[in-house]
């Protein structure tokens, strides 16, 4: 009963997904049944993935589907180790090699078109993803793990992480964590100013009230930076928190 | 010959005085005794030559030297008063895509041969015309004024010059318009709060002033006027450019007495 046609060109061995529609409930056990058929032969291998343009897309959106593969070969003792659309590599371009180095480029949306950012690197990735830098206005970092940014993320950045975000600097831009629906990811800053706030699909509007009491723009206290507390984000009750972060 | 230093003036945002910056910066410069050359790139919505007081001396212009109708001391038009202050226009008959990134450079690259300082005027965006103008640029001169939206904007260009930063020794900050009455009544960004977001050098620090609308119709530079506080920013700003450190103007000791008693009650 095995459908889904294994191929080899010359960076190895792939199992060709085009003809699936892997965000069909179905194709799960589809998937599942076909990596137990061919684990017989491919266990201890590692094998790449071939998928649609389409497939693409909805992998980089729901990193679930992404997960699913993974744990299904991974559960059959085979390592994933590329995801490929039709035309071209999706992930295994320098940025993405750069990232497995803890490199990072930043990419402006603007100049990456669409399949550029499709960034889907399983087993190389660290964990964390280092950022020394300001992320101005306009940047945008996409990761599947944690992020550290040492540096500020100023007003319409954006860090969209999968797991938690922290910040050695001032928030004032978009910090999305949890963002595949993790509820238990944590934002913390040493110093929040941003409007909105999101954490898996909750979203905070924190609104300028606070500020406007005293005048739109409050001259900063000199030298009380340093005993500044930073600050925790996280959902309590089904609600976006903000607390003092005591570590 | 020279090899003068390409300087881009920039912000992103539209009306926040880049173009009255770069004729400001240029006039200061040239009155200093260096040679300027003010070049517009804002290709179809001129605006340097009647600030400058030109726009009746225009001839050629930019899009003419790159196309090689003229060549560039036909377009380079002098100033009334200083004569080692020129202006290369912008065409305003074409638009941002009449010329590319290399030709511009070019361009520039045989302007600084010319002259010690090369001004470029940016038009506002991150488009083509944004790319053309810092194409062959040395120093970058963001301009902000206090205001989240320009602010936010200045950002994005300084994030995509930081993408460039090998091609630039400097990149740095002029803060215009500043009102130290509503400063000091917390109702408009303070001079720290906006570095504390850019996080960049400050090279000038310029008052609000209705002597700048005065000088714009009129078509002379501010700089050149001795005893106007703006005109005395651009003057400063000029001389940071060439490396002297001068001391930044106190924005608090310039606002009257009735700007105090306006920001006690505000």
């Amino acid at each position: 009963m095995s459908k889904i046609p294994i191929r080899k060109n010359k960076k190895g061995t792939f199992l060709d997904l085009t003809k699936e529609n892997i965000s069909e409930f179905e194709f799960k056990n589809t998937f599942a049944d076909f990596t137990e058929e061919i684990s017989s032969f491919l266990s201890g291998s590692s094998v790449s993935l071939m998928v649609s343009h389409e497939d693409a897309r909805k992998i980089d959106e729901h990193s679930s589907l992404l997960e699913m593969m993974k744990s299904e070969l991974n559960r059959n003792n085979i390592s994933l180790t590329t995801i490929m659309s039709e035309t071209k590599e999706i992930f295994n371009d320098e940025a993405s090699r750069a990232s497995a180095e803890r490199h990072y480029r930043m990419k402006n949306e603007t100049e990456a078109p669409v399949e550029d950012k499709e960034l889907i690197d399983t087993s190389e990735l660290p964990e964390t993803l280092y950022v020394e830098a300001n992320l101005r206005s306009g940047q945008l970092i996409r990761y599947p793990g944690n992020v550290f940014i040492m540096g500020d993320i100023n007003p319409s950045a954006e860090v969209i992480a999968a797991g938690d975000i922290v910040v050695w600097g001032a928030l004032r831009g978009i910090a999305h964590a949890g963002a595949n629906g993790n509820t238990n990811a944590k934002i913390v800053a040493m110093d929040i100013s941003a409007g909105q706030i999101r954490i898996a699909n909750q979203v905070r509007d924190i609104g300028k009230a606070e500020k406007q009491k005293k005048g739109l723009f409050q001259q900063k206290d000199k030298g009380k930076g340093d005993s500044r507390t930073p600050e925790l984000v996280k959902i309590e009750n089904g609600e976006i928190i903000v607390t003092r972060f005591f570590g | 010959m020279v090899l003068g230093k390409v300087v881009v003036v920039t912000s992103g945002k539209g009306g926040v005085g880049k173009t009255t910056t770069t004729a400001n910066i240029g006039a200061a410069l040239a009155s200093i005794g260096k040679s300027v050359c003010v070049m517009d790139m804002d290709i179809g919505l001129r605006n340097l030559d009647i600030l400058m007081g030109l726009e009746n001396r225009v001839v050629y212009n930019l899009v003419d030297v790159i196309e090689g109708t003229c060549k560039i001391k036909q377009a380079i038009v002098k100033d009334k008063k200083l004569p080692n202050l020129c202006l290369l226009p912008a065409a305003q008959t074409r638009d941002k895509t009449a010329v590319n990134a290399e030709q511009v450079k070019a361009l520039v690259e045989e302007l600084k041969t010319m002259f010690d300082f090369v001004l470029v005027d940016c038009p506002a965006g991150i488009e083509s015309g944004f790319q053309n103008s810092i194409s062959g640029a040395d120093k970058a001169v963001v301009v902000v004024t206090p205001e989240m939206s320009s602010v936010r904007d200045a950002d994005r260009i300084i994030g995509l010059l930081e993408a460039r930063m090998d091609q630039f020794e400097s990149v740095n900050l002029i803060i215009n318009r500043l009102k130290p009455g509503l400063i000091e009544a917390h109702q408009m960004m303070s001079v720290e709060d906006i570095t504390e977001i850019l996080a960049l050098d400050l090279i000038g620090l310029v008052p609000d002033d209705e002597d700048v609308v005065i000088s714009t119709n009129k078509g002379e530079p501010l700089a050149l006027t001795q005893n106007k506080s703006a005109g005395q920013a651009y003057r400063n700003i000029a001389k940071r450019l060439l490396g002297e450190e001068v001391p930044f103007m106190d924005m608090n000791k310039r606002m009257g007495f009735m700007g105090r008693i306006k920001a006690i009650f505000a």
